[in-house]
């Protein structure tokens, strides 16, 4: 019966298609302490194609023994001590969870900090927006989020005493009154009279509304399950559960205590009891937060077609496209066509070099019969010095390079430059260059790595930009309160800190010089204890750390290590982003769990392989560019019209302002002077920041002010535009440089001209029409050089030109 | 000895041609010893040039034309850093540096700045040559296989600009061998030595570090197969004694080398390595002491092991950090209760090692430590407690170490020692002022400043060798002050010439024997934050006569003294030649403890006379100071300085004191304000008391006094549009009159006045309260 009724069901959605694969139940086991406990259950189901289904309401429930627990409405409640299971039947299938119940004679007392302030965070009392913002809210403070509850308690219970709770008559106290919205409350009403959050509360304040015993359980770990939906068709639904595991072992219920959340309501909403409903095709990142955890869930939403073919004639060259291809399958969507050879040789040369090829270059390409040629041209452009000039331009950045008037001079930013370089030229293996940086010590002029502690000085700021660059974390928020949106709490922002204070800097005899080393003391307080706060790895253990020991040698060890899971999968993002125009993680350096990978398992990939590579990040650069997915056209088809995040077709982006000027000086064999550097040197070679000309700043040159990834910018704007139609930089060096001129001398034809404009500057030949129309401006004219070089000036004005696609 | 050579003695001008010269730069900056050389003088005013002075000895001048003048360098003069001064007729220029070399000396060739255009040289040459921004300098040497070949810059220690060399040497295929930027021993200026791999050309580069800076900047490249090491050791040894030491760093190996050194301690003498008949442009440093070597026997990396210094103190330890992490300890015998001073020369002699000092007594607690107290360089004061051993731990800062490492430490009883300087009078100048020019007829004058060492006492200072007709005006220092004023006068016909002299200060007292000589502390090039790149010491004072100023200057004497919290209108006169009117800008050389002068006071154009404020604090010593007022005019475009004589200052107690009683009055009102006066002397006559401090629209006429008077009673009227609220700076002024000239006092500070509100009757203020409580 149950069966005939799934097969119905399966008609009506349309994945009739498609076997049932799995049968999960969420969570894989139910343990219930004391009589209040319970647990909820969600089932789905998983089909061979991917697709997933709630069947929580249709699958047949019951408990092995009716003595222990009983379930009601998919949520199981204890009876009696002792241990059973839950049988699920669905499809055929069937799977069993086992259930213990323990101390069900027992009523678990209210407590303020596991009750209480998750009531808060549920009705949005302690938010940003409402009493949790710094100054509080209508004379009213809560911690965010509730990451301060001794704070809290205080608060409540004895700032304006007898004013926010009445322990004589709880239910008239303020705090239910202004939550039920029963008096002038700015939030208005935030909870029902008899709901939970009410009863809560109401539970505290008739218990004399007590302050916890240090031996209160803290949060350890929070659950969301499923972690994994793919939905078919607008409106399909999928509950969630979380639970919450305590220092204690104990686990719970606290599906109506999370807040959740969608990033993205286009392609799935979520309610605020946890049921993910379908909407329009997409992804979405569905997250619970409770206590200072905040975890998400995948959800995919796909049409209901279930007549979708994966392309069979789309291969995969490597472990990237197959990684890319299996999202793709998910979303049913079809990657583009494979670009040609010209422009695949202007997007490598543009990618992996920073310059454009010349026209013989891409003759000498498109015409090779040689296979695999376009491997060879990477591997090729992987050993040219100008590989390294781009990358150690990237570093720069990210190490803000940037001399400071007395404070970092420029010989110090160009020793740091060359460090950098030297290092990257010679292929050192990036985990090395990391843990020298952050374990250098000495004078910032004879070990330039030094500099890494002189360009900051701050502890604190030094414990973020590490973060930040490393890990692609930005911790910043949880200096003050613990993360919103991320797994990030104070205690873990100022442990980590902790790996710092212990920097020692002094002048050195050159007034252009600083010396680093280790102090051997000085602590972080975290600002709410203001207790000392040991050394802890973000998201990792606490070592170890003898007293003689280099923080920081400690630090590097792990930073730079396989140990720490977010330094490859940042570094591999990093180059990743740079190749496909978007992270697989976007933006690079703001990894959180609120915003999480659009390809988890390629980002895996990519990390393990780095790591498998020893950190030698041209392996990876290899690769990438030989992957089907690197080389896809920008064309799209009409399933990947619309997606931007799974890397179904080709970017197509503004070169970054530096590689722009190089290419418009290659091509119109121009020059430019940049301070300490020679006449002609390029502008990817500027070694301090803090150099720049009105073309760079234009175009959106990254001033190293920061480490944040947005420093470089490449959205168009119009002083973009009017600077390449009526600035200097482009007529005047499309006729100081000569090209034209050179090109007419040397006897070609206009006509050859033409071709070799259109070579020099887009990698390919004229179309015919492009050829015919150009021909009319060149009849019955003298002195075509002018013609040709408003040719040219129209070429380096053109889309085609100062984008790499 | 000094050679000074003074020419166009005859061509007596008659008016000033110009005054202040100004030499900026000597070129070429150097030249070769044992050979004649011409050098040009750049800069301005520099016409009526009489005498380059050279300070030291070995350049003799042979002949001075306008802005140039010959050169005889003698085959003994002292390689490297020399002092040059030039004497104009109307003053004394800045103090320059010019380098003795070992080498001939050629020019630089452009274009050379392409490897394809080095310039070929030979080999124990010294290249002059321009460089700085993006300007890269190549020269071609060629050398045999297994020769020595070591390079040397000369840039920032030219102290001209900030030219912040890089060199290096490669093969003409582009292998580089060896560069070098920075390096401990010379700091910013370069040096490097290799062993040629082949028979061969190689290429030698030389450009800024940065490429940035000035662009055109002189520097000299020593080439040639001369001995660079890098350290010595050991980096020092006693006075008079034969010293073996080593010399480590240079590419062809470590070499002994035995040297007789100084009868006299020297803090920092240079020794020039030798090798097969070739010496180093420049030395490596060592001190001179007055006592034994101890040298380290390794191993001697724990306490158990530390090396013994036998004997009795003062000693110094000598030893080398060989390698990153290494320590190395020392024991001696110290005394209890005798106090100790122990000194790292690490850096302070060009060695890498930034020391780190520990002491520890036997049982191994830490006594004593420091790291960076003398510079990078260790030093700390320390008593032993007991009779016993003592134990002397040395490492690196940074844990760093190699055979270059080298320090030395001494262990010394502290001894009195004595510092004379002229400071500086305009910032960011050291050049400023630090000579004595006294026009004819007139004078000069100066602050000096003498830095006691372990002792204090009174000092007398000396100037040996003073022509007689230049005569110093000095009083014995006290021992409350470290500076006074010293003032030079020269006779009308005293001829135009100069010295230079050895200014000392010896200890008054002559059962606690010290003293010091003059030190000019000289910096070039300014760097960030008001650092200098590089610094240099000359120990001579140089004193001159020049032309006649147009102008005099005097005090007027006060004949009344200044009191404590009073103040005093100084009154400066000047005696014009006719025909001059200029300004004339007037400063107090020196202020007398507790007193403060007026500064920026100038005799307007054609006036005769300006006052100088002085104003004595409460608690001014009561005693009599010696003052001078230095005043300076422009004059053919250049500063000419004068002084006053020194006259005398005395402070004495106020007459009178007093203290305010506080009033309350209300705005419209007007009430009595007294002040209670405490009579101290009897002064003749009446004194006029103005009571001061007093906001706008509050006004109190003066009122008189006389020597019997108890009180000052003021009548202070408020403005009924004043404010409310309390003053509390009420004091008053006092000018008592005796010899007829004013003793200004300020007495009674800290009075208070209220202007409060006025009462209202009760009736009304009931019912205000009654609805104020609605």
């Amino acid at each position: 019966m149950i069966r005939n009724l799934v097969i119905l069901l399966l008609s009506v959605t349309g994945v009739a298609g498609a076997d049932l694969a799995d049968l999960k139940v969420y969570p894989p086991e139910v343990n219930l302490t004391t009589k209040n406990d319970r647990q909820s259950v969600v089932i789905q189901a998983i089909y061979g194609d991917g697709v997933t289904r709630d069947v929580t309401t249709e699958a047949a429930v019951t408990v092995a023994d009716k003595v222990v627990a009983k379930i009601d409405k998919h949520t199981v409640y204890p009876t009696a001590d002792g241990k059973t299971a839950v049988q699920v039947k669905f499809a055929g299938r069937s799977v069993s969870v086992p259930v213990a119940v323990s101390n069900v004679k027992m009523e678990r007392p209210v407590s303020f900090k596991l009750d209480v302030i998750p009531t808060f965070s549920k009705a949005g009392c302690n938010s940003g927006s409402c009493h949790g913002s710094a100054r509080g809210k209508d004379g009213f403070r809560l911690s965010l989020f509730g990451f301060d509850p001794d704070g809290d308690y205080h608060r409540l219970t004895r700032e304006n005493i007898g004013r926010r709770v009445n322990l004589a008559l709880p239910e008239e106290s303020l705090i239910l009154d202004k939550g039920l919205g029963i008096v002038q409350h700015t939030g208005g009403e935030r909870f029902k009279p008899g709901s939970e959050l009410y009863k809560t509360i109401l539970a505290w304040l008739e218990a004399g509304a007590p302050n916890d015993g240090t031996n209160v359980p803290k949060v350890v770990a929070v659950e969301l399950m499923p972690r994994e939906a793919v939905l078919a068709g607008t409106g399909t639904v999928q509950r969630l559960t979380v639970r919450a595991k305590y220092s204690d072992g104990t686990d719970r219920d606290v599906t109506s205590l999370a807040v959740f959340m969608s990033n993205n309501d286009v392609a799935a909403k979520v309610s605020d009891t946890g049921v993910v409903t379908a909407a329009q095709r997409g992804e979405a990142f569905v997250m619970a937060r409770f206590d200072a955890f905040t975890v998400g869930a995948q959800v995919i939403v796909i049409p209901k077609d279930a007549s979708y073919q994966f392309p069979a004639d789309v291969a995969a060259n490597n472990y990237v496209d197959e990684l890319v291809h299996t999202k793709l399958k998910k979303l049913r969507i079809t990657p583009s066509g494979i670009c040609d050879d010209a422009t695949f040789i202007r997007r490598a040369y543009l990618d992996l070099t920073g310059t454009l090829p010349t026209p013989d270059e891409v003759r000498k390409f498109v015409d090779d019969p040689s296979t695999p040629k376009r491997n060879h041209l990477v591997e090729n452009l992987l050993q040219r010095k100008e590989f390294t000039d781009l990358w150690v331009m990237k570093w720069a950045e990210l190490l803000q390079i940037r001399s400071r008037n007395d404070e970092f001079s420029y010989k110090a930013a160009l020793q740091y430059y060359n460090w950098l370089q030297d290092k990257l030229g010679s292929n050192v293996p990036i985990n090395t260059v990391v843990q020298e940086l952050v374990t250098a010590s000495g004078s910032t002029l004879k070990n330039p790595a030094a500099s890494y502690y002189q360009i900051q000085r701050d502890t604190l700021k030094t414990a973020e930009n590490t973060a930040q660059v490393f890990m692609g974390m930005r911790i910043q928020c949880a200096q003050c309160h613990n993360h919103p949106f991320d797994r990030w709490t104070m205690n873990d922002y100022y442990s980590f800190a902790a790996f710092f204070p212990q920097v020692g800097r002094k002048g050195g005899e050159d007034p252009r010089e600083s010396i680093i080393y280790d102090r051997g003391d000085g602590e972080v307080k975290h600002l709410v204890s203001g207790k000392n706060m040991k050394p802890k790895f973000l998201g990792g253990d606490e070592p170890e750390i003898k007293k003689d020991e280099s923080r920081r040698e400690v630090l590097a060890k792990w930073l730079a290590s396989p140990e720490n899971p977010f330094f490859a999968r940042n570094l591999a993002n990093i180059v990743w982003a740079h190749f496909m125009g978007k992270g697989i993680i976007e933006p690079v350096d703001d990894v959180r769990v609120s915003n999480p990978p659009s390809n988890p398992e390629l980002i895996d990939n990519l990390a393990a392989k780095f790591t498998e590579y020893g950190y030698d990040f041209r392996r990876l650069v290899r690769d990438i560019c030989a992957s089907r997915t690197y080389q896809l056209s920008t064309r799209p088809n009409a399933d990947n019209e619309q997606d931007d995040r799974n890397f179904a077709k080709a970017s197509i982006r503004r070169v970054r302002a530096e590689v722009l000027l190089d290419c418009i000086n290659q091509v119109t064999e121009g020059q430019d002077k940049f301070q300490g550097l020679p006449r002609g040197a390029r502008a990817v070679e500027i070694a301090d920041g803090n150099t720049s000309t009105y073309f760079l700043t234009t175009f959106g040159r990254a001033r190293r002010d920061t480490v944040c990834s947005c420093e470089v910018k490449t959205e168009p704007n119009l002083s973009q535009a009017l600077h390449l139609l009526n600035g200097g930089t482009v007529n005047d060096k499309c006729q100081d440089g000569g090209v034209v001129k050179r090109l007419l001398k040397a006897g070609k034809k206009p006509d050859e001209v033409i071709t070799d404009l259109y070579m020099r500057c887009l990698s390919r030949k004229p179309t015919s029409d492009e050829m015919t129309n150009l021909q009319k401006f060149l009849v019955d004219v003298k002195d075509p050089e002018s013609v040709l070089n408003d040719l040219f000036w129209s070429l380096l004005n053109s889309k085609e030109f100062i984008f790499n696609h | 000895m000094r050679r000074i050579i003074a020419l166009g003695l005859f061509a007596m001008a008659t008016t000033a041609l110009a005054t202040a010269p100004q030499l900026s730069s000597i070129s070429p900056p150097g030249a070769q010893r044992g050979t004649e050389v011409e050098i040009r003088f750049n800069g301005e005013r520099l016409d009526d040039t009489k005498e380059v002075i050279f300070y030291g000895s070995g350049i003799e001048v042979l002949e001075l034309q306008t802005n140039k003048a010959r050169l005889k360098i003698a085959p003994d003069c002292r390689l490297g850093e020399h002092h040059v001064r030039l004497r104009a007729a109307s003053g004394i220029s800045d103090l320059r540096l010019f380098y003795v070399g070992p080498f001939a000396s050629t020019n630089e060739t452009e274009p050379n700045n392409e490897l394809a255009k080095a310039q070929p040289i030979p080999l124990n040459v010294t290249v002059q040559g321009r460089s700085g921004g993006e300007d890269i300098d190549y020269y071609q040497i060629s050398a045999k296989k297994g020769q020595p070949i070591a390079l040397e810059v000369e840039a920032i220690r030219l102290g001209r600009a900030l030219f912040d060399p890089f060199i290096s040497i490669q093969t003409k295929d582009g292998k580089v061998l060896g560069s070098s930027d920075d390096t401990a021993l010379l700091v910013q200026d370069a040096a490097l030595s290799i062993v040629a791999p082949e028979d061969g050309d190689y290429i030698v580069q030389v450009r800024d570090s940065t490429y940035t800076g000035p662009g055109d900047t002189a520097y000299r490249l020593h080439v040639g197969n001369f001995p660079r090491p890098v350290a010595v050791y050991p980096a020092g040894g006693r006075a008079g004694q034969k010293l073996k030491v080593q010399f480590i760093g240079d590419a062809a190996g470590e070499f002994a080398q035995e040297v007789k050194l100084p009868g006299q301690p020297e803090e920092k003498f240079g020794l020039f390595a030798e090798r097969s008949g070739q010496i180093a442009p420049s030395p490596n440093w060592i001190r001179v002491s007055a006592f034994d070597n101890a040298m380290e026997k390794e191993p001697n990396d724990e306490k158990d092991k530390a090396t013994e210094a036998n004997g009795d103190l003062p000693v110094a330890l000598n030893g080398i950090i060989e390698k990153s992490g290494d320590e190395d300890w020392f024991r001696f015998k110290g005394k209890k209760d005798q106090a100790l001073e122990v000194n790292v020369y690490g850096r302070r002699l060009r060695s890498p090692i930034d020391s780190v000092l520990v002491i520890a007594d036997e049982k191994g607690n830490t006594v004593g430590q420091n790291d960076d107290t003398a510079g990078p360089d260790s030093s700390l004061k320390f008593t032993p407690s007991k009779d016993g051993y003592y134990f002397v731990k040395v490492g690196d800062h940074l844990k760093k170490g190699g055979p270059d490492y080298v320090y030395r430490v001494e262990v010394v009883l502290p001894t009195p020692s004595l510092a004379v300087s002229i400071p500086q009078v305009a910032r960011y100048d050291s050049q400023n002022r630090q000579w004595i020019a006294v026009p004819r007829g007139n004078r000069f004058g100066t602050l000096i400043r003498a830095s006691r060492n372990n002792f204090s006492g009174g000092l007398e200072f000396s100037l040996k060798g003073l022509p007689e007709d230049i005569k110093m005006h000095a009083e014995a220092m006290s021992s409350r002050v470290d500076s006074m004023p010293l003032v030079f006068e020269a006779a009308a016909d005293a001829p135009l010439s100069g010295k230079l002299l050895e200014l000392t200060a010896a200890s008054a007292d002559s059962s606690k024997p010290a003293s010091g000589s003059f030190r000019h502390q000289m910096e070039f090039i300014n760097g960030p934050n008001n650092t200098f790149y590089y610094q240099t010491r000359a120990d001579k004072l140089y004193v001159a006569v020049v032309e006649a100023a147009p102008f005099k200057i005097e005090i007027d004497e006060p004949k009344v003294p200044l009191v404590q919290g009073g103040s005093m209108n100084l009154k400066v006169k000047a005696i014009r030649d006719s025909g001059f009117d200029e300004p004339i800008n007037l400063k107090m050389i020196w202020n007398p403890p507790g007193v403060s002068s007026s500064s920026d006071i100038t005799i307007a154009k054609g006036a005769n006379d300006a006052v100088c404020t002085l104003n004595a604090a409460g608690n001014a010593e009561l005693r009599k100071w010696k003052i001078a007022v230095i005043g300076w005019a422009t004059v053919n475009g250049g500063s000419v300085y004068v002084s006053t004589p020194l006259n005398s200052l005395e402070i004495a107690e106020p007459y009178v004191s007093g203290k305010i009683e506080t009033v309350s009055i209300s705005p419209g009102q007007s009430a009595k304000l007294v002040c209670k006066l405490d009579q101290k002397k009897s002064f003749e006559g009446k004194a006029t008391v103005k009571l001061m401090g007093l906001p706008d629209k509050i006004t109190a006429p003066d009122v008189q006094i006389t020597k019997d008077d108890k009180e000052a009673s003021f009548t202070v009227n408020v403005d009924p549009k004043c404010n409310n609220g309390s003053h509390k700076n009420l004091f008053c002024y006092i000018e008592v009159v005796e010899h007829e000239q004013p003793i200004p006092h300020n007495i009674a500070s800290g009075g208070v006045l209220r202007v409060v509100p006025p009462k209202k009757p009760a009736e009304e203020k009931k019912v205000a309260s009654a609805q104020g409580g609605k």
